[in-house]
């Protein structure tokens, strides 16, 4: 039988041989180098005065903590409600669209199996999820360098933490590793609904509409609250940011880890058992 | 079982929800046989197929294709056309191939390459499935069907779309890849014609039950159903004169030409019978139409 | 009688030689501070220019940072750039510990008294000196008598437990020059307790308004000098080239 590598490939051919695949990409490019040429020719210096005025009377400010790495930090921020929908346009049409399409018919009279193909879907939408926001990192990361300028990056954690440039960079890496768990779990989840669904308009729609009450029911500090909290995976989606404190803390990062694990195994297996019952030839 | 036993089925069924598609299907299609498969809208053919191939699960009964039961990889030895071919609009005609190739596994650039001459879609590969004519998609549907040089090709409706020189060029490349690759052929048609032409062997379901099944010639030989086409100087006259008489299975009357249904060893008998009624008989000519033999048979099945 | 006089005389002697004594001393003591200032300043009269590198350590509460490598280039009059890579903090005044850089000429500066510091005797000169309108403050000088440098400095400002700053120093081609300074800052409010960005607060949590505790209001910075290069010859171009 055909081998879940072979499988994997063609999807991943598929995958970016479609527009939509590219629209985050293209957004990215153009919207990370506007926000950091903005920055640059507008200036970011409150941030610095606010967090140290208290040093100012006995303190010479060298060199500046407005940077490209700053910027970077907080342009991490939009991995939770807005960058997901990159992950959805894809992860929401993988399987819907060729449900629609009919194309399925054509692939599994081949001597391929249901668990391949669904498996190399969502291998594929691993892929794609991962290149997306590494490419977030990099181009957020590499414009700030280019168009503000490197140097240490100020973070808050238990008061202010100021990382130098090669610590933040090793950090970023790690924070952008996570950030690809967390958006897995939205890619996953879309992708449960593409199984579901014979168009990926649902998928997009339903799969935003669940981060958005998820993220409002984690936020809401509301005691009644307190049971459900841990059930929503909107809860551990902040562990990307763990990177940046000091010491880095590993079993916080564990923990979330694993609970990320879990929604995306169940994701996973509830989108397998859709796809083996689904009907693919109406 | 037997060694060149191609695709056996063994009370094949399916049920959607309270309706059953199919009912105990039993086919049994041997090697190098074209084997037509006919049978009204709704008679379960598609739903054969698709059990055939895997697209969907039997509720009841088993199938076997090449001896085995319940193996993916028999599929490398199959090649199939369901219905429309439905293609990636996004990619190229050859890629579409491609990737189907990949999937399937050894086959190589040349195999696509030729299949796409065979179906005249060469020149046209580099472009986008998206910008084909019907009849092109079809075409390069048959190309996938093709390219892995399969032992057993499973076409469901395969002249769908195609124009008159299309369906000829189809029919005349299933009949080479019968006749000269000896490829065995499991062929859905509503053209009974089609079938007529090209088909060596056939089975007939309605309803999703079988109905008949056995070689096409044998099937109309000796199910003893002739039809004898006759012109006379007054077709009216001589239409109502055969309708009211017993031996006779069934008169029809068109375009001035009566078809008589009626066993072949009557036939002296329905001439005499014209020029006793003072009608000239300008012309009698034996017919066997599988057209109206299946006519007939499922106008058969309606009255019961 | 005369054993009576004898001894308001000898008693009147005394006295008037303890007085003289005495007299003697506080002349000799009452230093002129700016006879001090100028004898330390001619330490450093002699450099035109001078680039150095120089550690800094930083610990202060809420506020962690890595050590960093700062670059001092100056040359007088004014003309100073400081380099580093990514972001630092120095001291505002008395990184180096030359008088003209930190006294003004409205600074009040007066001799207090003698003490010793690390076996050497320093004079303690008191300076007056205002940060600003509303904040009045007062500084001492420790400056060593036998190489005339400024061992120690520290504040009082008001409101405030007070500051210092220790210097010590290495001689080099005959200048005495820091070779390292500890600064002990206390603080009127520390730095705001933060944390990262979470779900709950997407840009973080700062605690601006908090009262701060006692231990969080002392910090420590500590610099270690490298690399001098005294009297190389900068030129005016470099300078206005780096701006």
């Amino acid at each position: 039988m055909i081998s879940l590598l072979t499988a994997t490939r063609l999807e991943l051919i598929k995958t970016y041989s479609r527009y939509r695949t590219y629209i985050g990409f293209v957004t990215i490019s153009i919207l990370v180098p506007l926000i950091m040429w903005l920055v640059r020719k507008y200036g970011f210096d409150e941030m610095q005065g606010n967090t140290l005025n208290s040093l100012e009377n006995s303190f010479v400010f060298v060199g500046s903590l407005v940077n490209g790495l700053l910027i970077s930090y907080y342009l991490m921020t939009v991995l939770w409600v807005h960058f997901p929908f990159f992950i959805v346009l894809v992860g929401g049409d993988i399987v819907a669209s060729e449900s629609s399409a009919g194309t399925f018919r054509l692939w599994l009279s081949r001597p391929v199996s249901r668990f391949t193909v669904l498996t190399s879907k969502f291998l594929a939408t691993f892929i794609y999820t991962s290149s997306i926001v590494f490419f977030l990192g990099l181009c957020s990361v590499g414009c700030g360098i280019l168009i503000i300028g490197g140097g240490d990056l100020l973070v808050f954690d238990k008061g202010i933490l100021i990382l130098s440039q090669e610590e933040a960079l090793l950090r970023f890496l790690l924070a952008y590793s996570l950030a690809v768990c967390v958006q897995m779990v939205v890619a996953s989840l879309s992708f449960l609904f593409s199984t579901m669904s014979n168009n990926s308009v649902g998928p997009i729609i339903g799969t935003y509409a669940i981060i958005v009450v998820s993220l409002i029911l984690s936020v809401l500090r509301i005691d009644a609250l307190d049971g459900i909290r841990p059930y929503l995976f909107t809860s551990y989606f902040d562990v990307f940011f763990a990177p940046f404190a000091d010491p880095i803390p590993w079993e916080e990062i564990k923990f979330n880890l694993s609970r990320l694990g879990i929604f995306i195994a169940v994701f996973y297996s509830l989108s397998l058992i859709s796809f083996l019952r689904k009907d693919i030839c109406t | 079982m037997n060694k060149d036993q191609i695709i056996q089925t063994i009370n094949l069924s399916k049920k959607y929800k309270n309706r059953w598609a199919v009912t105990d299907i039993n086919l049994d299609i041997r090697q190098g046989q074209v084997f037509g498969f006919l049978g009204p809208n709704g008679a379960g053919k598609s739903t054969t197929i698709r059990m055939l191939l895997s697209l969907i699960r039997p509720t009841r009964g088993a199938f076997r294709l090449f001896g085995c039961a319940n193996s993916r990889n028999i599929y490398r030895r199959i090649g199939a056309l369901i219905e429309k071919p439905d293609f990636y609009l996004y990619l190229s005609g050859y890629r579409n191939l491609k990737i189907l190739a990949d999937l399937t596994g050894g086959i190589s650039n040349d195999a696509i390459n030729e299949a796409l001459e065979i179906v005249k879609l060469k020149g046209r590969e580099h472009e986008k499935v998206k910008n084909y004519s019907h009849g092109m998609k079809q075409r390069l549907g048959i190309a996938q069907a093709l390219m892995s040089n399969p032992e057993l090709l499973i076409l469901d409706e395969p002249t769908t779309g195609l124009d008159p020189e299309g369906i000829k060029e189809v029919r005349d490349l299933i009949t080479d890849m019968a006749n000269d690759l000896g490829i065995t052929i499991f062929l859905s048609s509503h053209r009974l014609y089609e079938i007529e032409q090209v088909c060596t062997h056939m089975a007939i379901i309605d309803h999703g039950k079988m109905v008949i099944q056995g070689d096409v010639q044998g099937l109309l030989r000796d199910t003893n159903f002739f039809v004898t086409e006759v012109e006379v100087d007054n077709p009216d006259k001589a239409y109502k004169l055969l309708a009211e008489e017993e031996w006779i299975k069934k008169t029809t009357l068109s375009e001035r030409i009566l078809k008589v249904q009626v066993a072949g060893n009557f036939r002296p008998r329905l001439v005499d019978f014209l020029v006793s009624h003072d009608l000239k008989v300008s012309s009698i000519v034996p017919r066997t139409h599988l057209e109206d033999f299946y006519l007939s048979l499922i106008e058969q099945r309606g009255q019961i | 009688m005369y054993l009576r006089k004898s001894f308001r005389w000898n008693l009147q002697c005394r006295l008037l030689i303890l007085l003289l004594l005495l007299t003697i001393q506080i002349l000799a003591e009452n230093i002129d501070p700016e006879i001090v200032i100028a004898k330390v300043q001619a330490n450093y009269d002699l450099i035109e220019d001078y680039s150095v590198t120089a550690r800094v350590k930083v610990d202060i509460p809420n506020l962690r940072m890595p050590r960093k490598k700062i670059k001092f280039y100056y040359k007088k009059p004014d003309k100073l750039i400081t380099k580093t890579n990514g972001f630092a903090i120095v001291p505002k005044s008395g990184m180096f510990p030359v008088p003209t850089t930190f006294l003004s000429d409205s600074t009040e500066v007066k001799w207090t008294r003698e003490d010793t510091l690390n076996n050497s005797k320093c004079y303690i000169l008191e300076c007056g000196y205002s940060f600003d309108k509303d904040t009045l403050s007062n500084f001492f000088l420790w400056i060593n008598t036998s190489r005339w440098t400024i061992d120690k400095i520290t504040t009082n400002e008001s409101g405030i437990k007070g500051s210092s700053m220790i210097f010590s120093y290495v001689n080099l081609d005959g200048f005495w020059i820091p070779e390292a300074t500890d600064l002990y800052i206390n603080f009127k409010k520390g730095l705001p307790d933060a944390s990262r960005p979470s779900i709950k607060y997407p840009f973080g949590f700062m605690s601006f308004g908090k009262q701060f505790e006692e231990d969080k209001l002392h910090g420590e910075v500590k610099i270690m000098f490298s690399d001098y290069k005294i009297n190389s010859g900068l030129k005016d171009s470099f300078f206005n080239n780096q701006k």
